[in-house]
């Protein structure tokens, strides 16, 4: 019974919070009751779904159905949640009042409602689900305790529901201001608890590492068995026993959720852009990619930058049916400590060429080192140098890359090289040193557009050129305007077609990047 | 070794590159001072000799940090607050190079004119 109560109370807890935040968040706008009622009754709808169509899910995927649906619905919710915390801090703590004053803006609350109500049918939704399905387990292995599990579960979700109410009127009792900084404050630690929740079931599924199963354990302090741990992992993400990937998640939703309230402060807020910022980023995931050939690596470094990169490289066109489809995506989150080194954390994802290949996977985890050698300008060309390490999933080879790199202005034109030796380790490496030679010129025409072209060579330990990658081909390079992203933030990109010299090349493919990079 | 003249030639190109390229030092009597107060740069406009490298010092009077940034220069790094930094600037082609501060939501801007 006490099992029961214990998985119910905390899945109705979490859903609690969100309910309780959201109304407190609301507090004074027209129709919010209405709305979140809602947003409740869609999500119990839902979650009945989920769980009835619960054997379909899960044989979907390849199995990992249940888990992709769920980390689908809290990775929703976590940008849902994101939008709205930049949105609150945006309009100030005033809006409430507001609000009821014009029409133009009322129409602005009604939208925001509806968002909002979204927020909470899928918070419902995703509870509603994980408790049903929970509960058909402990139901199928509890034998003749069905009367107790079934009391558990209500004593679990009366917890929740009083400790929703409890938090509610705690809300109430503040100031509207701290009221408005402690639940933007709260939701931020939920939706970056629910990205560590989400990457825990990708992780599940196969599709992510989980980079270290247990990277510390704190459950001699506070159990995530027990009832206080559980509200708190409800609360604030906690969890006794993280995965690397867990963490991974955890940081860098925490990261970006800030940076964008900080990229909206002071009424900069903008619906299409931030929207268009989140989806651009986020949406990038879904364009695929292909061979490996695809950045060229500037020896330029700025102390205490952050970026966040997006980068793929796809196979539109091949001659050879054995050598078609090939992928490469990869999305990076990088900070230079100094201004001579850059470090960055990459996820990367492949579909290798040809036929019957397995579709996009998770490929390897890389760590890239780039360090400034001279201060821009010193000497006759700017250096640099390159050290990358890939760390494959379980059944692919490790990868070593290091070589210098290099950047000469002449003129108004900027040529970047990079000269680098690979070598792979492990399972299925390739026993061949490899030699990647690449090169970027672009004309210094506009801030936000440079035109150019790439080229990109790799001998892939071949003897004969015929086995080797060579492709070049023209490109755009820019930084979009900062009256878009606002001061000290840019948003770079980069994008080039290019066109294979060798039958193991790819005949056409393009390649593409974009780079957010701010300052915290 | 199949990848070793590749490999030669890039080595040896980025070393000789290296070994030539020894730091040219600029011209002491063209040492420019840029200074940044209340994000915007004074002066607004440095003259520079043409066809030679220049050492500039950027010195940041603010209490918030700035950055000197330039497509045309190829040049972006911040300056702490209260703090200054040193750029190398050219050789230059002579003309007008303009640059901005980018931590400025209303975008400081100057120019570097080489003659």
């Amino acid at each position: 019974m006490l099992a029961a109560a214990l998985i119910v109370f905390r899945e109705v807890l979490e859903a609690a919070l969100v309910v309780t935040i959201v109304m407190a968040a609301t507090r004074g706008m027209p129709h919010r009751g209405k709305w979140i009622l809602a947003g409740i009754t869609g999500g119990i709808m839902g979650a009945g779904l989920v769980a009835a169509l619960t054997t379909a899910i899960s044989a979907s995927f390849a199995g990992a159905g249940q888990e992709i649906v769920n980390a689908s619905i809290l990775f929703i919710a976590v940008g849902l949640i994101s939008w709205h915390v930049a949105w609150m801090n945006s309009h100030g703590r005033k809006i409430a009042s507001e609000l009821r004053a014009t029409a133009k803006k009322v129409a602005e609350g009604e939208r925001h409602m509806s968002i909002l109500a979204v927020v909470v049918g899928l918070a419902v939704m995703r509870e509603g689900s994980e408790i049903v399905l929970m509960l058909e387990g402990l139901w199928a292995g509890s034998g003749a305790a069905h009367t107790a599990m079934f009391a558990g579960g209500m004593l679990g979700v009366a917890g929740g529901v009083a400790t929703g109410a409890l938090m509610y009127s705690g809300l109430l009792a503040l100031s509207l201001p701290r009221m408005f900084t402690l639940t933007n404050g709260l939701l931020v630690l939920i939706a970056s608890g629910m990205a560590a929740h989400g990457a825990n079931f990708l992780d599940q599924a196969g599709i992510l590492p989980s980079l270290g199963s247990r990277l510390w354990d704190t459950s001699f302090i506070l159990s995530d068995d027990s009832i206080p741990g559980q509200a708190l992992g409800a609360l604030v993400g906690y969890i006794a026993r993280p995965s690397g990937i867990e963490v991974l998640f955890y940081v860098a939703t925490l990261i970006a959720v800030v940076a964008l309230i900080r990229f909206t402060k002071h009424g900069a807020f903008s619906h299409h852009k931030t929207l268009a910022a989140v989806a651009l980023i986020a949406g990038c995931f879904a364009l695929t990619h292909s061979a490996k050939a695809g950045e060229v690596i500037s020896p330029y470094v700025e102390e205490h930058e952050w970026e966040f990169e997006q980068q793929g490289i796809y196979t539109t066109h091949d001659s050879n049916a054995d050598n078609r489809n090939a992928q490469d995506l990869e999305t990076e989150i990088g900070y230079s400590p100094t201004n001579w080194w850059r470090t960055e954390f990459e996820g990367e994802f492949a579909r290798d060429p040809g036929p019957d290949q397995e579709n996009l996977h998770y490929d390897s985890f890389n760590w890239e080192n780039t360090f400034q050698l001279a201060e821009p300008g010193e000497y006759w060309l700017d250096p640099g140098f390159f050290y990358e390490m890939d760390f494959g999933r379980g059944s692919g080879p490790n990868d070593i890359i290091a070589g210098p790199v290099i950047a000469k202005q002449i003129g108004e034109t900027l040529t970047t090289m990079n000269f680098f030796l690979h070598h792979e380790f492990g399972n299925s490496a390739n026993p061949h040193l490899g030699f990647a030679y690449s090169d970027q010129t672009k004309y210094l025409w506009k801030l936000w557009m440079q035109p150019g072209f790439e080229v990109y060579g790799d001998t892939d330990g071949q003897d004969s050129f015929r086995n080797q990658q060579l492709a070049a081909g023209p490109g755009l390079f820019g930084t979009l305007p900062t009256s878009w992203t606002g001061a000290g933030r840019e948003l770079k990109y980069e994008i080039a077609y290019l066109f294979g010299a060798t039958p193991a090349s790819p005949t056409q493919a393009i390649r593409w990047k974009l780079e957010y990079e701010f300052f915290f | 070794m199949l990848f070793s003249r590749p490999l030669a030639a890039a080595g040896v190109l980025f070393a000789a590159a290296l070994l030539v390229a020894a730091p040219v030092h600029a011209d002491d009597t063209a040492s420019p001072l840029l200074t940044i107060k209340n994000r915007a740069f004074v002066p607004a406009e440095i003259t520079i000799p043409a066809g030679q490298k220049v050492k500039i010092t950027v010195k940041n009077e603010d209490g918030e940090a700035a950055e000197f940034e330039s497509l045309e220069l190829n040049r972006e790094k911040v300056v702490p607050a209260n703090d200054q930094i040193t750029l190398f600037i050219g050789p230059l082609d002579p003309g007008a190079y303009p640059f901005f501060n980018d931590f400025d939501p209303n975008k400081a801007k100057g120019k570097i004119v080489a003659k």
